[in-house]
């Protein structure tokens, strides 16, 4: 049977596969691996790399603002992905059973914040958040509110845009685990007398836990790697009131320099993305065998 | 209390479609206006006059032009060079038996790479590339795209190819058609679809990245992404022209996530759902 293909089966199998494994590697894995030696070097512009051991990991604990940084990431993550939450959820509730007729509309709407450039999105909510002529403080009917400039505030101006940008998500995610569950359900509940909160307390909530739990790791995943916002909304500041931890590493990379130095931060934030998504997994499998 | 019920429904519909669609409405309108009228308070929504000054400036003196065309061609390249590899990829992934562990350490792989932030690996990939000697090149930044749009093409064409009949392989290879005709002749046509939805989806990726760009590129090889964020730092008042940079950018993207909205979401959760 070979023998009638001019390649045969055990090799054409690999000859597809291993250009994209070669070049994963290459530009994926290899950089990994050569970022994790920088990390326990200390490297100036025109000289060699220079071993200096935990040194890069023992200033990264000493520096005050990674902690900012690292402080502001967990503000913006929990308060944008539980809000982008909760605004998703009672709106897939709301419009689960009246959205029949016009989903297409609403859908194209809702998708496209998603697939905008997260930098026009950055720069538009710069223009709305204006303390003159800005539509948000037309809208809220006040003058002269400082969104961005006022350190206190700054964060919460990122947090509106990124739940602006990602509630969608969230409603599109929900909405389509509202749908699959089974009218007869809800039918046999009624007939059995059930009240709406208990209709959606041992029915909706139970059926809909996964699809809350992977929409929920997905949103968070992305929203702790946010940058573009920041770089256009706030660029960092005023101060470090929105230093986040990729804008940490950017600056410390590209703006004083300090590769080896970038490279630990990198490498704290890739065992803390780590840990995060293996509890993640952990919680869900557990959740998941329960129910 | 139906009557009451859909009221209700409708108010909270307009009021949530008006939050989207206003804001894509004032970059459009303010590409347009009268220089005067941009910096208005009150502000203005139905301007009387319109002009394409922003538009005039920004292709004149910011040679917008040449940005918008290493968007594209960067953003085209990178997808028809993912798009090649991963096919293949996906092909022997989905049709061809590995040993027990490969095939799930591969698709892990994958989704540890949709986790990976961009900061870290762009870092040392500015090492790599100034190395090589191609930094500020269109080349660089189709290498970048290319690998990271791979994994998610890998992962959505996999799908794609599961889901066809392996009756119609053999029926193919019955008929003489060769492994390699079966992939051309049988499993390509067939997934066209999920071919056009998943490069769609690559491509507004590509044309969206902004950090490579940004740390890879700077003067004659960079996208619109850092273009436009070079607007708000430099000369952070020329609202007009932020805004009618942002509106060419975003025509693409509008029109292929008209047309593709229903793969979309099956995009943004690729590499979470196993499938």
């Amino acid at each position: 049977m070979n023998n009638r293909f001019f390649i045969t089966d055990s090799k054409i199998k690999w000859i597809f596969l291993i250009p994209s494994v070669l070049l994963l590697l290459f530009i994926l894995i290899y950089p990994l691996i050569f970022s994790l030696r920088l990390s326990f070097s200390e490297w100036k512009a025109g000289s060699d790399m220079v071993f200096v051991g935990f040194e890069n990991y023992k200033d990264l604990f000493t520096d005050k603002l990674f902690y900012t940084a690292l402080k502001n990431t967990f503000i913006f993550v929990i308060l944008a992905t539980l809000f982008e939450l909760i605004f998703g959820f009672i709106l897939a509730l709301i419009l689960n059973r009246e959205i029949g007729k016009i989903r297409n509309i609403f859908r194209i709407c809702l998708i496209l914040p998603m697939m905008l450039t997260p930098v026009v999105v950055g720069v538009t909510w710069r223009m709305l958040f204006n303390p003159q002529y800005g539509l948000v403080n037309f809208f809220l009917n006040i003058t002269g509110f400082q969104w961005i400039s006022n350190p206190k505030i700054a964060i919460f101006s990122l947090i509106i845009t990124d739940i602006w940008e990602w509630t969608p998500f969230m409603f599109i995610i929900i909405l389509a685990g509202l749908q699959s569950i089974p009218d007869y359900l809800y039918e046999s509940a009624s007939i059995d007398g059930a009240g709406t909160i208990h209709v959606h307390k041992y029915i909706t909530l139970p059926l809909i836990m996964p699809t809350i739990l992977l929409a929920v790791i997905i949103r968070s995943m992305d929203a702790i790697k946010v940058y573009d916002i920041v770089y256009t909304l706030t660029y960092g500041g005023p101060g470090s009131s929105t230093e986040v931890i990729s804008w940490y590493i950017y600056r410390q990379g590209f703006t004083y320099w300090k590769m080896g130095y970038a490279a630990a931060a990198s490498y704290i934030m890739l065992i803390l993305i780590a840990v995060l998504v293996m509890l993640f997994l952990k919680y869900t499998n557990k959740f998941l065998k329960i129910s | 209390m139906k009557i009451f019920k859909k009221v209700i429904f409708i108010f909270i519909f307009t009021i949530f479609l008006g939050m989207y669609l206003l804001p894509l409405y004032w970059i459009f309108i303010t590409a347009f206006k009268i220089e005067g009228e941009v910096l208005a308070s009150p502000p203005i929504f139905l301007p009387i006059k319109f002009t394409l000054d922003s538009f005039k400036y920004i292709f004149l003196s910011r040679s917008m032009f040449l940005f918008l065309k290493n968007s594209l061609i960067i953003s085209f390249f990178s997808v028809i060079l993912s798009m090649v590899l991963g096919c293949f990829a996906a092909f022997s992934l989905a049709k061809f038996k590995f040993k027990k562990g490969i095939n799930n350490f591969i698709s892990n792989w994958i989704l540890s790479t949709k986790f990976m932030p961009p900061i870290i690996i762009v870092l040392p990939v500015f090492f790599l590339f100034k190395y090589l000697g191609i930094l500020d090149t269109r080349l660089c930044l189709i290498i970048a795209y290319t690998s990271f749009n791979l994994p998610f093409i890998i992962w959505m064409m996999k799908g794609y190819f599961s889901e066809i009949p392996s009756d119609i392989e053999e029926a193919g290879l019955i008929d003489g058609c060769g492994k390699l005709g079966v992939f051309f002749r049988i499993i390509i046509p067939l997934s066209l679809p999920g071919i056009a939805a998943s490069g769609i989806f690559s491509f507004i990726l590509s044309w969206n990245e902004f950090i490579f760009a940004l740390i890879l590129t700077s003067s004659r090889s960079t996208t619109l992404p850092v273009f436009i964020s070079q607007f708000i730092t430099d000369r952070g008042l020329l609202w007009g022209q932020i805004s009618a940079a942002s509106f060419i950018a975003l025509i693409p993207v509008v029109i292929f996530a008209i047309f593709s909205q229903k793969y979309i979401v099956r995009g943004l959760t690729a590499g979470a759902v196993k499938g």
